[in-house]
């Protein structure tokens, strides 16, 4: 079944190698390599819970590019420091607005990255499975954005990626993110999909590198089409003093999947990877972690919130991995589900490989429904059962949150408070 | 006879020196107070006697009845007779205060080449003791010190000191956190382990422990080091004029 | 069996280490090594099986072929040959004994040793108030005794080796056997199928609570045995059973093979209770040698309010591979799983359960105390699954693993799968270095290193332990302070 996929997909691969002159090598190692593991199934313990047949059942062909469109969407951030805009994978320097950004920061097309780096385009096959490498092989756009040591970039710098769904298309996008010595780099990235999309398949990848002292926040509201394929991987390192934070907010697609991979490379650097997927009817949203701690003395820490309503689906797999010299790592794990309704189905597999022994590792995680008794307290006191709902859902999701800028996390609230209006349980 | 005998005693935690060149003798019969601000070093040396691993002796001697007490690991101390009244005593969660003490006293038993006391005996024992320390005994089949108050913490060192029947023990703080009864009940303690044959060093803040307890020697410790000794009127001189003036 | 004055000198000089590896010269009866269709057809011969239960192993040894050994658990050891091991040894007796008098001495002083009350006058004469514990003995692949037969009658208690309730109670065996691990289950599952050799088999008639504990004590005697046992335990409505199991093998270079499976039924308001204390040869301190102990356990409670609970006591084996299961169909059924695993040296550990809840009301609860030691790696892995079908299921999880040295490795892997609202599934681990603090304080008090971590790691399973029985609390509780001998310092 997959030979005639891969067929299809290293015909692409030569086109766009034509296209992006110099990535053709990486292109095809990865593709090698994506053939011989072969696209995920079930049957891979890090997909068991997701909705993969899409992968095996759907031959994609590369999004093309729009002719000149008006994208309407507003951004999320009334006060950024800079939009980047990508329609359907590609980048619009129109709809961008970036110039200011450009006097503190390098920022230029992937493309030019294979030009003037060559020496390190092999960095850019990373990740292992079949998902990641196709994207190395096939994609289309992205930005390399390089923040110079003690540059402080404190308003965020919103990636829109808007897709206008055509059917069984995919976008593969990658962005490099690299953050100097005691720099800091606040992004927004914001996925969309235009209402009458069809069920296209939007891949993301995100490579960054903290040096020391440095500083990456990465916030992500995924609002993809109802019949879109939406999957990300971040691959991250945290060199010595090093933060990243990481938070998500998943809605949209049919399926959807975050995954967060970080090296923690350098003492005292900390990493957090929050989440909240909220699942309506046939969706499924799974939050997939690997948190690496390689050295002693580093911090990492994990709240994730899921809601499944009616014949919808969520999973959290987190993994901390404390290696053998990591002594004094601290890692915590906080997972809580709700289900509201019988046909929801919520899965968890909260992991802890630990090799050192002067350690302190948790986790917690809980599924159920809301809880009867407050709903009780609230609505004795004269609040409709409604709004007690949507208070104790509030509360559930904003511990996943606590890390995020007020701004942003208003507007996270709103979009969690529309979701349960929708659904309108009392 | 001397019991203990501490020399030129110099610890260190981590990089910092607490303890810089001290000096300090105690003979049988004999209770001991040491005073001294906060940060003076009372713990530290308190820890040190008892042997805890990461308090570095960078110089200096101590010995018991002629011993070298730093040459011996903690268990072989207590095994020597050496008890440590802990400030925080800790709790340990599962495991029950009877078992903990039964094996702790066999311990001691068979340090000394005794043989291990039944299990009859020991309920005897730890009966008389904790009802002299008005402890209730169901207390003690509870785990050791977990949910228990600071006084019934305290109480059940002194439970503990009464049944290992230590020849020197040293009391960190014993009396903080008590009220006036249970002040009363420690003391009481205190004093029943007071003989000819043994020895007490009181480390402590306050006179008030010394109205029910009275030393015969009280030391002033001060930066590491011991900076003035005397009788017990020393101790009520600190509590009006405070160390400032005194040391 | 030349060597075996030797071996057993060895283990005398090698006092406190492992205390049951001594060698039993008994005189065996074998069939020949490696496994084929007429090694299957020797041991249904040996046993004069039915044709019905013949044709069963050889289906099952068919399946077996065709599937695969599974790599998923966090254990490495070399590719298992299974056409090096002996599938049968059995002591060599002319008949089934009659009484004890009939049992080779040698067979009776080996229990001895190992300090099960063989004879029931012994237990009689034990200490005051002592509970009779009723013993079936399994020595390499048979059942060597049974005791107190007579008794348990009276009381409408089955209690025999597997071996003969297919002759004695065909239909009840018939009637269990197999449903609730199928024989295509998993792939020691299969295998045991194919060629289990003994086992025990209880069945606890209605309204019955068995008058006396249970136990089996499984032995592996002979160099490069298998060891398949099969137990099936089926408790009639409202019924009560406390089962005990306990493990031993001397001490050899090579791993020997362990398989067993464990069947239990509960019906309506029944209950069993089985405890396990696995103290299979480990290995040494340089890692040669030990069982591999690749066991399928699994109850299915299914009637209303029947309550099933597993609590083993894990200090043994090389390779541990088990996950004691209840699968709870009945309305408001109850599953308990209490595990205390300890590994040290090379020992490696991939234990836990899976409860299945599909009855409306079915609850369930699962503590589990790992404590890994020296270059060993302990695994909890579990699942909790709550069906759709299943309103108002509760679960509790609490996974602790304590490391007592700097190069073992502690490892959790819950799955946690929920398909019902009404659920209320909670799940808590830790993962901890053994408290300075509380090592110091138990030092300060006269306990050498070693006694003060028994004391502590057994503080940190009490929450276990005080579910075994009486009788085998406390040779488990002696174990754990075995188990860790030689991890510090």
């Amino acid at each position: 079944m997959q030979e005639a996929l891969f067929e299809n997909y290293e015909k692409q691969v030569w086109e766009l190698a034509g296209i992006v002159p110099g990535s053709e090598g990486v292109r095809m190692r990865a593709f090698k390599q994506a053939v011989k593991l072969g696209l995920p199934t079930k049957r891979d313990e890090d997909w068991r819970y997701s909705d993969v047949k899409f992968l095996n059942d759907i031959s994609f062909s590369i999004s093309k590019k729009p002719k000149a469109i008006e994208v309407k969407q507003a951004p999320l951030s009334q006060n950024y420091a800079a939009r980047l805009v990508f329609v359907n994978g590609y980048f619009d320097e129109d709809l961008s607005d970036y110039a200011e950004l450009l006097e503190a920061v390098n920022v230029r097309p992937l493309a030019n990255h294979f030009t003037s780096n060559p020496d390190r385009v092999d960095e850019l096959v990373e990740g292992g499975d079949g998902v990641a490498l196709l994207n190395t092989a096939l994609m289309i756009g992205g930005m390399v954005i390089s923040v110079p040591a003690n540059t402080v970039i404190e308003k965020p710098v919103e990636i829109l990626n808007y897709s206008t769904g055509t059917e069984q298309s995919a976008s593969h996008i990658r962005h490099v993110l690299e953050i100097g010595e005691a720099a800091s780099l606040n992004i927004i990235e914001h996925f969309v999909g235009d209402a009458i999309s069809g069920n296209y398949w939007n891949n993301s990848v995100i490579q960054a590198r903290v040096s020391e002292g440095g500083s990456l926040t990465h916030h992500r509201v995924q609002e993809e089409g109802a019949h879109a394929f939406h999957t990300a991987k971040a691959h991250v390192s945290l060199d010595a003093g090093a933060n990243y934070s990481c938070s998500n907010l998943m809605l949209g697609a049919k399926v959807s999947r975050f995954e967060g991979h970080v090296k923690v490379m350098g003492e005292d650097a900390r990493a957090t990877i929050d989440g909240v997927a909220l699942a309506g009817k046939d969706q499924s949203h799974d939050i997939l972690t690997n948190v690496r701690h390689m050295v002693p003395g580093s911090t990492s820490d994990q709240v994730v919130r899921t809601i499944a309503d009616a014949f919808g689906k969520t999973a959290f797999q987190g993994k901390v991995i404390v290696d053998k010299d990591a002594q004094e790592t601290e890692a915590d794990q906080s997972f809580k589900a709700l289900l509201f309704d019988r046909r929801g189905e919520a899965n968890a597999k909260p992991e802890l490989e630990i090799l050192a022994d002067d350690v302190k590792c948790s986790h917690g995680a809980t599924v159920g429904e809301l809880d009867e008794k407050a709903i009780f307290y609230l609505t004795s006191r004269g609040v409709d059962p409604v709004t007690a709902r949507q208070i104790l859902v509030s509360a559930f999701t904003a511990d996943a949150f606590e890390r995020v800028d007020d701004e942003l996390k208003t507007v996270i609230a709103e979009k969690v408070a529309q979701w349960m209006t929708e659904r309108n349980i009392g | 006879m001397t019991m203990l005998k501490i020399e030129n005693l110099h610890v260190q935690v981590g990089t910092t020196e607490i303890i810089k060149g001290l000096n300090l003798e105690v003979k049988a019969g004999e209770v001991h107070a040491i005073m001294g601000p906060n940060g003076a070093g009372k713990s530290t040396l308190a820890s040190t006697i008892a042997g805890r691993d990461d308090y570095e002796v960078t110089s200096g001697s101590v010995t018991f009845q002629g011993k070298d007490l730093l040459d011996l690991e903690s268990h072989e101390r207590a095994g020597e007779g050496i008890f440590l009244g802990f400030q925080y005593p800790v709790e340990i969660p599962g495991v029950s205060n009877l078992n903990f003490l039964r094996t702790a006293l066999n311990g001691v038993r068979k340090y000394k080449g005794e043989d291990e006391m039944s299990a009859g005996e020991f309920m005897k024992l730890v009966r008389a003791k904790a009802s002299d320390l008005k402890m209730d005994v169901d207390m003690l089949k509870r785990f050791v010190n977990v949910g228990f108050s600071g006084g019934e913490k305290k109480r059940n060192e002194m439970v503990q000191m009464a049944v290992l029947d230590p020849k020197f023990a040293v009391l960190d703080e014993t009396d903080s956190g008590l009220d006036i009864d249970a002040l009363r009940i420690v003391s009481e303690g205190i004093n029943a382990q007071r003989r000819d044959d043994t020895a007490i060093l009181l480390i402590t803040h306050y006179q008030r422990l010394l109205d029910y307890v009275q030393p015969d020697v009280v030391h002033v410790l001060a930066d590491g080091q011991i900076v003035k000794s005397g009788g017990k009127e020393l101790a009520l001189e600190l509590e009006e004029k405070g160390y400032a003036d005194v040391a | 069996m030349a060597g075996t004055a030797e071996a057993r000198q060895q283990v005398e000089d090698a006092t406190g280490e492992y205390k049951y590896g001594f060698v039993s010269d008994v005189d065996m009866d074998m069939a020949p090594k490696g496994l084929n269709e007429d090694v299957i057809r020797f041991i249904s011969a040996k046993k004069n099986e039915p044709e019905w239960l013949l044709e069963w192993r050889l289906k099952a040894y068919y399946q077996w072929l065709k599937m695969e050994e599974p790599d998923w658990a966090k254990v490495n050891y070399p590719k298992i040959d299974y056409n090096d091991i002996y599938y049968y040894a059995a002591p060599k007796t002319q008949d089934k004994p009659k009484s004890l008098d009939e049992v080779d001495p040698e067979l009776i002083r080996t229990y001895e040793k190992l300090g099960i009350p063989l004879e029931e006058q012994k237990v009689l004469a034990g200490v005051e108030g002592a509970r009779k514990v009723a013993v079936d003995a399994v020595f390499d692949s048979v059942s060597v005794a049974t005791t107190f037969r007579d008794e348990l009658k009276k009381a409408g208690v089955i209690f025999m080796s597997i071996s003969e309730a297919v002759h004695e109670y065909p239909e009840l065996v018939k009637k269990y056997l197999a449903t609730v691990v199928p024989v295509r289950d998993n792939y020691f599952a299969a295998l045991n199928c194919a060629v289990f050799t003994d086992g025990t088999f209880v069945y606890i008639p209605k309204g019955v609570r068995c008058p006396m504990e249970l136990s089996t004590y499984f032995r592996i005697n002979t160099e490069n045995t298998g060891q398949f046992e099969r137990t099936l335990i089926i408790a009639d409505e409202g019924s009560y059973v406390s089962y005990l199991e306990g493990c031993t093998a001397p001490m050899r270079d090579e791993n020997q093979l362990h398989a067993a499976v464990v069947e239990l039924v509960a019906l309506d308001d029944a209950e069993i209770k089985y405890s396990t204390v696995q103290n299979w040869y480990p290995g040494d301190k340089d890692g040669k040698g030990g069982i591999y102990n690749f066991v399928t356990k699994r109850a299915l409670c299914k009637g209303k309010n029947s309550k099933v609970s597993w609590t083993q006591v894990e200090t043994g084996s090389a390779v541990t591979w088990k996950y004691p299961s209840c699968v709870l169909a009945g309305e408001n059924s109850v599953g308990e799983f209490y595990s205390v695993a300890v590994t040290n040296n090379y020992q490696q550990a991939d234990t836990g359960t899976k409860m299945i809840h599909q009855g409306v009301g079915s609850r369930s609860t699962i503590i589990s105390k790992g404590i890994s030691a020296g270059k060993s790696e302990n695994t909890y892995r579990g699942l909790v699954k709550v069906l759709a079908g299943a309103e108002g299921v509760r679960n509790y999880t609490q996974c602790d693993s304590l490391l007592v040295s700097s190069e073992c490795g502690a490892h959790t892997v819950p799955y946690i799968e929920v398909k019902n609202p009404s659920a209320q599934i909670e799940h808590e681990a830790t993962t901890s270095k053994i408290s300075d603090d509380q090592l110091f304080y138990c030092r300060s008090r006269g306990l050498d290193e070693e006694e003060a971590v028994a004391m502590i790691v057994n503080g940190f399973c009490k929450e276990v332990m005080q579910h075994l029985p009486m009788e085998f609390a406390v040779e488990a509780q002696k174990l754990l302070g075995i188990s860790l001998e030689g991890s510090v310092g």
